[in-house]
Protein backbone atom coordinates (compact mmCIF):
# COMPACT_ATOMS: atom_id res chain seq x y z
CA UNK A 1 0.00 0.00 0.00
CA UNK A 2 0.99 3.70 -0.72
CA UNK A 3 -0.24 7.17 0.07
CA UNK A 4 2.13 8.76 -2.42
CA UNK A 5 4.47 7.87 -5.56
CA UNK A 6 7.25 5.80 -4.39
CA UNK A 7 9.54 3.75 -6.38
CA UNK A 8 8.84 -0.39 -6.77
CA UNK A 9 9.91 -1.63 -2.79
CA UNK A 10 11.07 -4.73 -3.78
CA UNK A 11 9.91 -7.19 -1.08
CA UNK A 12 10.68 -10.58 -0.63
CA UNK A 13 7.92 -12.02 -2.89
CA UNK A 14 8.66 -9.58 -5.33
CA UNK A 15 12.10 -10.50 -5.42
CA UNK A 16 11.01 -13.61 -5.93
CA UNK A 17 8.80 -12.95 -8.73
CA UNK A 18 10.81 -11.45 -10.72
CA UNK A 19 13.64 -13.95 -10.17
CA UNK A 20 11.40 -16.68 -11.73
CA UNK A 21 9.91 -14.68 -14.73
CA UNK A 22 14.06 -13.75 -15.14
CA UNK A 23 14.64 -17.84 -15.14
CA UNK A 24 11.87 -18.04 -17.30
CA UNK A 25 12.75 -15.58 -20.20
CA UNK A 26 16.81 -16.89 -20.31
CA UNK A 27 15.67 -20.50 -20.42
CA UNK A 28 12.96 -19.61 -23.42
CA UNK A 29 15.86 -17.04 -25.28
CA UNK A 30 18.51 -19.83 -24.82
CA UNK A 31 16.87 -22.52 -26.28
CA UNK A 32 14.82 -20.73 -28.82
CA UNK A 33 18.14 -19.51 -29.85
CA UNK A 34 20.18 -23.33 -29.71
CA UNK A 35 17.00 -24.61 -31.75
CA UNK A 36 17.14 -21.94 -34.56
CA UNK A 37 20.62 -22.06 -34.53
CA UNK A 38 20.77 -26.28 -35.28
CA UNK A 39 17.42 -26.12 -37.50
CA UNK A 40 17.96 -23.13 -39.59
CA UNK A 41 22.03 -22.75 -39.80
CA UNK A 42 20.38 -19.67 -42.34
CA UNK A 43 18.98 -17.51 -39.71
CA UNK A 44 20.92 -14.12 -39.23
CA UNK A 45 21.47 -12.70 -35.26
CA UNK A 46 19.10 -10.01 -36.47
CA UNK A 47 16.21 -12.52 -36.81
CA UNK A 48 16.86 -14.58 -34.20
CA UNK A 49 16.62 -11.47 -31.97
CA UNK A 50 13.48 -10.83 -33.76
CA UNK A 51 11.78 -13.79 -33.52
CA UNK A 52 12.82 -15.23 -30.22
CA UNK A 53 11.61 -11.95 -28.38
CA UNK A 54 8.25 -11.81 -30.30
CA UNK A 55 7.66 -15.63 -29.62
CA UNK A 56 8.77 -14.63 -25.99
CA UNK A 57 6.46 -11.40 -25.80
CA UNK A 58 3.45 -14.00 -27.31
CA UNK A 59 4.12 -16.29 -24.77
CA UNK A 60 4.06 -14.20 -21.54
CA UNK A 61 1.26 -12.20 -23.19
CA UNK A 62 -0.70 -15.75 -22.92
CA UNK A 63 0.34 -16.37 -19.84
CA UNK A 64 -0.78 -12.99 -18.21
CA UNK A 65 -4.28 -13.21 -19.57
CA UNK A 66 -5.07 -16.46 -18.07
CA UNK A 67 -3.82 -15.53 -14.92
CA UNK A 68 -7.04 -13.74 -13.84
CA UNK A 69 -9.42 -16.44 -15.09
CA UNK A 70 -7.53 -19.28 -13.42
CA UNK A 71 -7.50 -17.37 -10.01
CA UNK A 72 -11.03 -17.07 -10.61
CA UNK A 73 -11.42 -21.13 -11.02
CA UNK A 74 -8.65 -21.96 -8.30
CA UNK A 75 -7.09 -19.89 -5.57
CA UNK A 76 -3.92 -21.84 -5.74
CA UNK A 77 -2.94 -19.36 -8.63
CA UNK A 78 -3.20 -16.31 -6.69
CA UNK A 79 0.30 -15.97 -5.70
CA UNK A 80 0.62 -15.22 -9.55
CA UNK A 81 -1.43 -12.77 -9.61
CA UNK A 82 -0.09 -10.74 -6.78
CA UNK A 83 2.92 -9.02 -9.10
CA UNK A 84 1.38 -9.57 -12.41
CA UNK A 85 2.02 -6.21 -13.96
CA UNK A 86 5.66 -7.01 -13.36
CA UNK A 87 5.07 -9.78 -16.01
CA UNK A 88 2.94 -7.12 -18.09
CA UNK A 89 6.19 -4.50 -17.99
CA UNK A 90 8.55 -7.57 -18.95
CA UNK A 91 6.10 -8.59 -22.07
CA UNK A 92 6.21 -5.18 -22.90
CA UNK A 93 10.05 -4.54 -22.86
CA UNK A 94 10.59 -7.93 -25.20
CA UNK A 95 7.57 -6.97 -27.49
CA UNK A 96 9.24 -3.37 -27.67
CA UNK A 97 13.07 -4.83 -28.88
CA UNK A 98 10.66 -6.85 -31.49
CA UNK A 99 9.31 -3.91 -32.77
CA UNK A 100 12.79 -1.64 -32.62
CA UNK A 101 14.78 -4.24 -33.75
CA UNK A 102 12.01 -4.55 -36.99
CA UNK A 103 11.81 -1.27 -37.31
CA UNK A 104 15.60 -1.17 -37.64
CA UNK A 105 15.82 -4.01 -39.64
CA UNK A 106 12.98 -3.66 -42.19
CA UNK A 107 13.16 0.37 -42.44
CA UNK A 108 15.37 1.92 -41.67
CA UNK A 109 17.49 1.73 -44.86
CA UNK A 110 15.54 3.99 -47.16
CA UNK A 111 15.12 7.87 -47.17
CA UNK A 112 11.43 7.59 -45.89
CA UNK A 113 11.36 8.30 -42.20
CA UNK A 114 10.94 4.60 -40.64
CA UNK A 115 7.47 5.13 -38.95
CA UNK A 116 6.13 6.48 -42.22
CA UNK A 117 7.41 3.28 -43.99
CA UNK A 118 5.86 1.14 -41.50
CA UNK A 119 2.65 2.72 -42.51
CA UNK A 120 3.50 3.20 -46.54
CA UNK A 121 5.76 0.76 -47.88
CA UNK A 122 2.85 -1.61 -47.74
CA UNK A 123 -0.66 -0.20 -48.55
CA UNK A 124 -2.69 -2.86 -49.29
CA UNK A 125 -4.98 -2.23 -46.31
CA UNK A 126 -8.40 -3.54 -48.07
CA UNK A 127 -6.63 -7.20 -48.54
CA UNK A 128 -6.72 -9.46 -45.65
CA UNK A 129 -3.82 -11.91 -47.37
CA UNK A 130 -1.24 -8.76 -48.22
CA UNK A 131 -2.53 -6.85 -45.25
CA UNK A 132 0.35 -4.34 -43.56
CA UNK A 133 0.13 -6.48 -40.41
CA UNK A 134 3.68 -4.67 -39.31
CA UNK A 135 0.58 -1.49 -38.37
CA UNK A 136 -1.60 -3.91 -35.89
CA UNK A 137 2.02 -4.74 -34.19
CA UNK A 138 2.79 -0.92 -34.17
CA UNK A 139 -0.90 -0.72 -32.41
CA UNK A 140 -0.63 -3.74 -30.02
CA UNK A 141 2.93 -2.04 -28.78
CA UNK A 142 1.31 1.53 -28.41
CA UNK A 143 -1.47 -0.02 -25.93
CA UNK A 144 1.05 -1.84 -24.14
CA UNK A 145 3.43 0.84 -23.90
CA UNK A 146 0.57 3.21 -21.90
CA UNK A 147 -0.26 0.09 -19.91
CA UNK A 148 3.40 -0.26 -19.24
CA UNK A 149 4.10 3.64 -18.10
CA UNK A 150 0.46 3.31 -15.88
CA UNK A 151 0.97 -0.12 -14.15
CA UNK A 152 2.69 1.86 -10.79
CA UNK A 153 0.28 2.55 -8.54
CA UNK A 154 1.10 6.33 -8.64
CA UNK A 155 -0.81 6.29 -11.87
CA UNK A 156 -4.00 4.22 -10.65
CA UNK A 157 -4.47 7.23 -7.87
CA UNK A 158 -4.06 9.82 -10.12
CA UNK A 159 -6.28 8.71 -13.26
CA UNK A 160 -9.04 7.04 -10.88
CA UNK A 161 -9.66 3.59 -11.10
CA UNK A 162 -12.27 3.81 -13.54
CA UNK A 163 -9.91 5.53 -16.03
CA UNK A 164 -7.45 3.08 -15.26
CA UNK A 165 -9.27 0.20 -15.00
CA UNK A 166 -10.74 0.94 -18.98
CA UNK A 167 -7.32 1.71 -20.28
CA UNK A 168 -5.46 -1.35 -19.12
CA UNK A 169 -9.02 -3.38 -20.42
CA UNK A 170 -7.84 -2.21 -23.85
CA UNK A 171 -5.44 -5.30 -23.64
CA UNK A 172 -8.05 -7.31 -24.62
CA UNK A 173 -7.83 -4.93 -28.44
CA UNK A 174 -4.29 -5.20 -27.92
CA UNK A 175 -4.70 -9.10 -27.75
CA UNK A 176 -6.67 -9.45 -31.23
CA UNK A 177 -4.12 -6.96 -32.88
CA UNK A 178 -1.26 -9.36 -31.94
CA UNK A 179 -3.08 -12.48 -32.85
CA UNK A 180 -3.69 -11.11 -36.18
CA UNK A 181 -0.43 -9.29 -36.65
CA UNK A 182 1.10 -13.10 -36.15
CA UNK A 183 -1.30 -14.82 -38.44
CA UNK A 184 -1.17 -12.11 -40.88
CA UNK A 185 2.43 -11.70 -40.93
CA UNK A 186 4.68 -15.08 -39.56
CA UNK A 187 1.98 -17.02 -40.91
CA UNK A 188 2.56 -15.78 -44.61
CA UNK A 189 6.27 -16.65 -44.35
CA UNK A 190 5.96 -19.52 -42.75
CA UNK A 191 4.16 -21.62 -43.83
CA UNK A 192 4.65 -24.55 -41.40
CA UNK A 193 0.78 -25.47 -39.94
CA UNK A 194 2.48 -25.71 -36.40
CA UNK A 195 2.30 -21.95 -35.77
CA UNK A 196 -1.49 -21.71 -36.73
CA UNK A 197 -1.83 -24.37 -34.61
CA UNK A 198 -0.29 -22.79 -31.56
CA UNK A 199 -1.49 -19.71 -31.72
CA UNK A 200 -5.27 -21.45 -32.35
CA UNK A 201 -4.37 -23.40 -29.08
CA UNK A 202 -3.64 -20.09 -27.24
CA UNK A 203 -6.24 -18.41 -28.11
CA UNK A 204 -9.01 -20.96 -27.44
CA UNK A 205 -7.55 -22.04 -24.11
CA UNK A 206 -7.79 -18.37 -23.09
CA UNK A 207 -11.16 -17.86 -24.37
CA UNK A 208 -12.15 -20.74 -22.70
CA UNK A 209 -10.61 -20.48 -19.71
CA UNK A 210 -12.49 -16.89 -19.29
CA UNK A 211 -15.24 -17.96 -20.45
CA UNK A 212 -16.06 -20.50 -17.58
CA UNK A 213 -14.59 -18.13 -15.13
CA UNK A 214 -17.19 -15.73 -16.38
CA UNK A 215 -20.13 -18.60 -15.91
CA UNK A 216 -18.52 -18.84 -12.52
CA UNK A 217 -18.92 -16.04 -11.48
CA UNK A 218 -22.39 -15.99 -13.17
CA UNK A 219 -23.15 -18.52 -10.73
CA UNK A 220 -22.62 -16.49 -7.72
CA UNK A 221 -24.53 -13.44 -9.22
CA UNK A 222 -28.10 -15.33 -9.46
CA UNK A 223 -27.28 -16.68 -6.01
CA UNK A 224 -30.97 -16.33 -4.78
CA UNK A 225 -31.95 -15.52 -1.05
CA UNK A 226 -35.91 -16.45 -0.55
CA UNK A 227 -36.06 -16.67 3.50
CA UNK A 228 -36.48 -12.47 4.17
CA UNK A 229 -36.91 -10.78 7.69
CA UNK A 230 -37.59 -7.60 8.37
CA UNK A 231 -35.18 -6.33 5.58
CA UNK A 232 -32.52 -9.18 6.37
CA UNK A 233 -31.98 -12.08 4.56
CA UNK A 234 -30.72 -15.70 5.55
CA UNK A 235 -27.55 -16.34 3.82
CA UNK A 236 -25.87 -19.62 4.98
CA UNK A 237 -25.21 -21.38 8.65
CA UNK A 238 -22.54 -19.73 10.89
CA UNK A 239 -19.91 -22.87 10.56
CA UNK A 240 -20.35 -22.48 7.39
CA UNK A 241 -17.74 -19.53 7.87
CA UNK A 242 -13.92 -20.32 8.74
CA UNK A 243 -12.19 -18.82 11.29
CA UNK A 244 -10.49 -15.43 9.61
CA UNK A 245 -12.23 -16.35 6.28
CA UNK A 246 -14.96 -14.98 4.47
CA UNK A 247 -18.26 -16.53 2.20
CA UNK A 248 -19.65 -13.87 -0.22
CA UNK A 249 -22.99 -13.37 -0.83
CA UNK A 250 -24.71 -11.55 -4.06
CA UNK A 251 -28.12 -9.81 -3.07
CA UNK A 252 -29.86 -6.86 -5.12
CA UNK A 253 -26.78 -6.96 -7.40
CA UNK A 254 -24.18 -6.61 -4.84
CA UNK A 255 -21.70 -8.46 -3.78
CA UNK A 256 -21.21 -8.55 -0.07
CA UNK A 257 -18.46 -10.37 2.20
CA UNK A 258 -19.36 -11.72 5.41
CA UNK A 259 -15.89 -12.63 7.67
CA UNK A 260 -15.62 -14.16 11.13
CA UNK A 261 -12.94 -12.85 13.26
CA UNK A 262 -12.33 -13.62 17.21
CA UNK A 263 -15.85 -15.33 17.56
CA UNK A 264 -18.29 -12.56 15.70
CA UNK A 265 -18.97 -11.64 12.10
CA UNK A 266 -19.10 -8.78 10.00
CA UNK A 267 -19.91 -8.12 6.69
CA UNK A 268 -18.29 -5.09 3.94
CA UNK A 269 -18.61 -4.97 0.61
CA UNK A 270 -16.54 -7.20 -1.50
CA UNK A 271 -14.95 -4.93 -3.89
CA UNK A 272 -11.18 -3.67 -3.14
CA UNK A 273 -10.27 -0.25 -3.10
CA UNK A 274 -7.62 -0.50 -5.37
CA UNK A 275 -8.11 -2.37 -8.11
CA UNK A 276 -11.44 -3.90 -7.77
CA UNK A 277 -10.00 -7.24 -5.92
CA UNK A 278 -12.87 -9.60 -4.14
CA UNK A 279 -11.98 -9.04 -0.06
CA UNK A 280 -13.97 -11.60 0.68
CA UNK A 281 -11.71 -14.18 -1.08
CA UNK A 282 -8.69 -12.81 1.09
CA UNK A 283 -8.07 -13.68 4.67
CA UNK A 284 -7.30 -11.99 7.72
CA UNK A 285 -3.90 -10.92 8.72
CA UNK A 286 -2.94 -8.99 11.53
CA UNK A 287 -6.75 -8.28 12.49
CA UNK A 288 -6.90 -6.34 9.12
CA UNK A 289 -9.06 -8.29 6.21
CA UNK A 290 -6.70 -8.45 3.40
CA UNK A 291 -7.03 -8.47 -0.57
CA UNK A 292 -5.87 -11.22 -2.16
CA UNK A 293 -4.68 -9.17 -5.11
CA UNK A 294 -2.43 -6.63 -3.89
CA UNK A 295 -2.63 -6.92 -0.07
CA UNK A 296 -4.67 -3.34 0.45
CA UNK A 297 -5.99 -4.02 3.91
CA UNK A 298 -9.17 -3.27 5.76
CA UNK A 299 -10.49 -2.96 9.46
CA UNK A 300 -13.46 -5.32 9.61
CA UNK A 301 -15.76 -3.42 12.47
CA UNK A 302 -15.63 -0.35 10.08
CA UNK A 303 -14.52 -1.11 6.42
CA UNK A 304 -11.52 1.49 6.99
CA UNK A 305 -8.30 1.09 5.68
CA UNK A 306 -5.90 0.97 8.98
CA UNK A 307 -3.70 5.01 9.48
CA UNK A 308 -2.60 6.61 7.50
CA UNK A 309 -4.52 4.97 4.62
CA UNK A 310 -7.35 6.51 3.77
CA UNK A 311 -9.41 3.75 1.65
CA UNK A 312 -13.04 2.86 2.76
CA UNK A 313 -15.60 0.51 1.87
CA UNK A 314 -19.41 -0.32 2.77
CA UNK A 315 -20.42 -1.87 5.83
CA UNK A 316 -23.43 -3.97 6.56
CA UNK A 317 -25.50 -5.48 9.12
CA UNK A 318 -25.11 -8.77 9.85
CA UNK A 319 -26.98 -11.02 13.16
CA UNK A 320 -26.97 -14.27 14.13
CA UNK A 321 -29.56 -17.03 15.02
CA UNK A 322 -30.16 -19.97 16.32
CA UNK A 323 -26.79 -19.96 14.20
CA UNK A 324 -28.39 -18.94 11.33
CA UNK A 325 -26.33 -15.77 9.47
CA UNK A 326 -29.18 -13.30 8.43
CA UNK A 327 -27.92 -10.23 6.13
CA UNK A 328 -28.91 -6.83 5.79
CA UNK A 329 -27.79 -5.82 2.14
CA UNK A 330 -28.66 -2.15 2.89
CA UNK A 331 -25.26 -0.40 3.13
CA UNK A 332 -23.80 1.88 5.30
CA UNK A 333 -21.93 4.60 3.81
CA UNK A 334 -18.27 3.80 3.50
CA UNK A 335 -16.41 3.13 6.85
CA UNK A 336 -19.38 3.07 9.30
CA UNK A 337 -18.32 0.82 12.14
CA UNK A 338 -20.54 -1.92 13.10
CA UNK A 339 -20.84 -3.97 16.20
CA UNK A 340 -20.28 -7.19 14.37
CA UNK A 341 -22.32 -10.31 15.37
CA UNK A 342 -21.60 -12.42 17.90
CA UNK A 343 -21.54 -16.12 17.56
CA UNK B 1 -14.48 -6.69 -9.67
CA UNK B 2 -18.20 -5.14 -9.75
CA UNK B 3 -20.95 -6.43 -11.28
CA UNK B 4 -20.50 -3.39 -14.30
CA UNK B 5 -16.97 -5.05 -14.83
CA UNK B 6 -17.24 -8.59 -14.57
CA UNK B 7 -20.21 -7.77 -17.30
CA UNK B 8 -17.58 -5.62 -19.48
CA UNK B 9 -15.05 -8.56 -19.24
CA UNK B 10 -17.64 -11.18 -20.02
CA UNK B 11 -18.73 -9.22 -23.04
CA UNK B 12 -15.33 -8.55 -23.66
CA UNK B 13 -14.26 -12.47 -24.25
CA UNK B 14 -17.81 -13.48 -25.74
CA UNK B 15 -16.86 -11.16 -28.37
CA UNK B 16 -13.56 -12.32 -28.78
CA UNK B 17 -14.38 -16.08 -28.45
CA UNK B 18 -16.65 -14.86 -31.33
CA UNK B 19 -14.66 -13.28 -33.91
CA UNK B 20 -10.36 -14.07 -32.85
CA UNK B 21 -11.12 -17.82 -33.98
CA UNK B 22 -13.05 -16.80 -37.21
CA UNK B 23 -10.21 -14.26 -38.01
CA UNK B 24 -7.56 -16.73 -37.75
CA UNK B 25 -9.51 -18.93 -39.74
CA UNK B 26 -10.56 -16.31 -42.63
CA UNK B 27 -6.73 -15.30 -42.47
CA UNK B 28 -5.68 -18.96 -43.10
CA UNK B 29 -7.33 -19.95 -45.77
CA UNK B 30 -6.88 -16.53 -47.58
CA UNK B 31 -3.65 -16.76 -47.62
CA UNK B 32 -2.02 -18.02 -50.83
CA UNK B 33 0.04 -21.10 -50.51
CA UNK B 34 3.53 -19.42 -51.64
CA UNK B 35 6.15 -21.24 -51.55
CA UNK B 36 8.27 -19.98 -48.59
CA UNK B 37 10.96 -17.46 -49.22
CA UNK B 38 14.79 -19.02 -48.67
CA UNK B 39 17.93 -17.72 -49.80
CA UNK B 40 19.46 -19.03 -52.58
CA UNK B 41 22.69 -21.53 -51.97
CA UNK B 42 24.60 -22.17 -55.26
CA UNK B 43 27.54 -24.82 -54.91
CA UNK B 44 30.74 -23.62 -54.73
CA UNK B 45 33.01 -24.45 -57.74
CA UNK B 46 36.20 -26.69 -56.92
CA UNK B 47 39.42 -24.78 -56.74
CA UNK B 48 41.47 -25.05 -59.70
CA UNK B 49 44.53 -27.11 -59.19
CA UNK B 50 47.00 -24.78 -60.07
CA UNK B 51 47.72 -21.26 -58.54
CA UNK B 52 49.15 -18.37 -60.63
CA UNK B 53 49.11 -15.38 -58.78
CA UNK B 54 47.53 -13.73 -55.60
CA UNK B 55 46.70 -10.60 -54.54
CA UNK B 56 45.67 -9.64 -50.58
CA UNK B 57 44.13 -7.02 -49.28
CA UNK B 58 43.11 -6.37 -45.65
CA UNK B 59 39.35 -7.40 -46.01
CA UNK B 60 39.51 -10.08 -48.62
CA UNK B 61 42.32 -12.09 -51.24
CA UNK B 62 41.67 -12.66 -54.55
CA UNK B 63 43.95 -15.95 -56.62
CA UNK B 64 43.96 -16.28 -59.82
CA UNK B 65 44.20 -20.33 -60.81
CA UNK B 66 44.32 -22.39 -63.83
CA UNK B 67 43.38 -26.09 -64.63
CA UNK B 68 45.32 -28.71 -66.97
CA UNK B 69 43.37 -27.64 -69.60
CA UNK B 70 44.53 -24.35 -69.38
CA UNK B 71 41.49 -22.75 -67.97
CA UNK B 72 41.53 -19.27 -65.86
CA UNK B 73 39.37 -19.11 -62.23
CA UNK B 74 39.16 -16.33 -60.06
CA UNK B 75 39.05 -17.68 -56.00
CA UNK B 76 37.62 -14.26 -53.94
CA UNK B 77 37.76 -15.06 -50.25
CA UNK B 78 36.21 -12.14 -48.01
CA UNK B 79 37.99 -12.28 -44.63
CA UNK B 80 35.35 -9.41 -43.00
CA UNK B 81 32.10 -8.42 -44.71
CA UNK B 82 32.61 -5.85 -47.03
CA UNK B 83 31.61 -2.08 -46.45
CA UNK B 84 28.96 -1.41 -48.73
CA UNK B 85 25.76 -4.06 -49.07
CA UNK B 86 26.77 -5.82 -52.23
CA UNK B 87 29.18 -5.68 -54.87
CA UNK B 88 29.68 -7.20 -58.52
CA UNK B 89 33.44 -8.33 -59.98
CA UNK B 90 33.81 -7.24 -63.56
CA UNK B 91 36.69 -8.75 -65.83
CA UNK B 92 38.34 -5.36 -68.11
CA UNK B 93 38.55 -5.80 -71.11
CA UNK B 94 40.48 -4.26 -74.35
CA UNK B 95 39.33 -0.59 -74.86
CA UNK B 96 36.98 0.46 -71.74
CA UNK B 97 35.27 -3.00 -71.77
CA UNK B 98 34.03 -4.96 -69.07
CA UNK B 99 32.59 -8.17 -68.39
CA UNK B 100 30.17 -9.14 -65.31
CA UNK B 101 31.58 -12.28 -64.04
CA UNK B 102 29.81 -12.50 -60.54
CA UNK B 103 28.79 -10.79 -57.04
CA UNK B 104 30.17 -10.56 -53.64
CA UNK B 105 28.36 -9.99 -50.38
CA UNK B 106 29.03 -11.62 -47.05
CA UNK B 107 32.45 -13.16 -45.74
CA UNK B 108 33.12 -16.63 -47.54
CA UNK B 109 34.60 -17.85 -50.58
CA UNK B 110 33.46 -17.33 -53.91
CA UNK B 111 35.17 -18.60 -57.58
CA UNK B 112 34.26 -17.91 -60.92
CA UNK B 113 35.34 -19.39 -64.16
CA UNK B 114 37.41 -16.49 -66.63
CA UNK B 115 37.58 -16.77 -69.80
CA UNK B 116 40.78 -15.61 -71.19
CA UNK B 117 41.20 -12.71 -73.03
CA UNK B 118 44.14 -12.97 -76.26
CA UNK B 119 44.33 -9.47 -76.01
CA UNK B 120 44.92 -8.95 -72.00
CA UNK B 121 49.00 -9.26 -72.85
CA UNK B 122 49.70 -11.14 -69.79
CA UNK B 123 47.62 -9.45 -67.93
CA UNK B 124 44.18 -10.17 -66.27
CA UNK B 125 42.44 -7.23 -64.89
CA UNK B 126 39.03 -7.40 -62.97
CA UNK B 127 37.24 -3.98 -60.79
CA UNK B 128 35.50 -4.38 -57.98
CA UNK B 129 32.13 -2.23 -58.53
CA UNK B 130 29.92 -1.11 -55.95
CA UNK B 131 26.61 -0.59 -58.08
CA UNK B 132 24.39 0.92 -55.00
CA UNK B 133 26.98 3.65 -55.00
CA UNK B 134 28.16 3.41 -58.54
CA UNK B 135 31.55 3.57 -57.66
CA UNK B 136 34.53 1.59 -58.08
CA UNK B 137 36.16 -0.18 -54.86
CA UNK B 138 39.08 -1.96 -55.88
CA UNK B 139 41.18 -2.68 -59.46
CA UNK B 140 43.04 -5.74 -59.17
CA UNK B 141 45.80 -6.83 -61.57
CA UNK B 142 47.20 -10.64 -62.55
CA UNK B 143 50.10 -11.27 -64.26
CA UNK B 144 50.22 -14.37 -66.16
Amino acid sequence: MSTAYSAVGWNRQKKIYDGWIAIFCITYLVLFITLTLLFNSEATFETILIRSTSTLAVLLLHIILSIGPLTRLNKKFMPLLYNRRHLGVTMFSFAAVHGIFSIIQFHSLSNTNPFLSLFLSNTNYGSIPAFPFQALGFFALIIFFLMAITSHDFWLHNLSPIVWKTLHMFVYAAYMLVAMHVMLGVIQYEKNPAFVLILFTGSASLIILHLLAGLKERKIDKMKFKLKDDGFVYVCEADEIEDCRAKIFCIDRERIAVYRHENKLYAIHNVCKHQGGPLGEGKIVDGCITCPWHGYQYLPQNGQSPPPFKEKVSTYDVRVNNNKVWLNPTAYVEGTEREGASL
Amino acid sequence: MNKQLRKRHRISWVLIGIFLPVMILVSWLLIPQLEPVKAISIDLPEAFPISINKLERPAYTAQLRKNDAGELQLEWRNELPLKVPTAVIYQLKEGNNKQLIGRIETRGIYRFTIQTDRSSKNIVRFQLYDFIHQQIIDTLNFQL
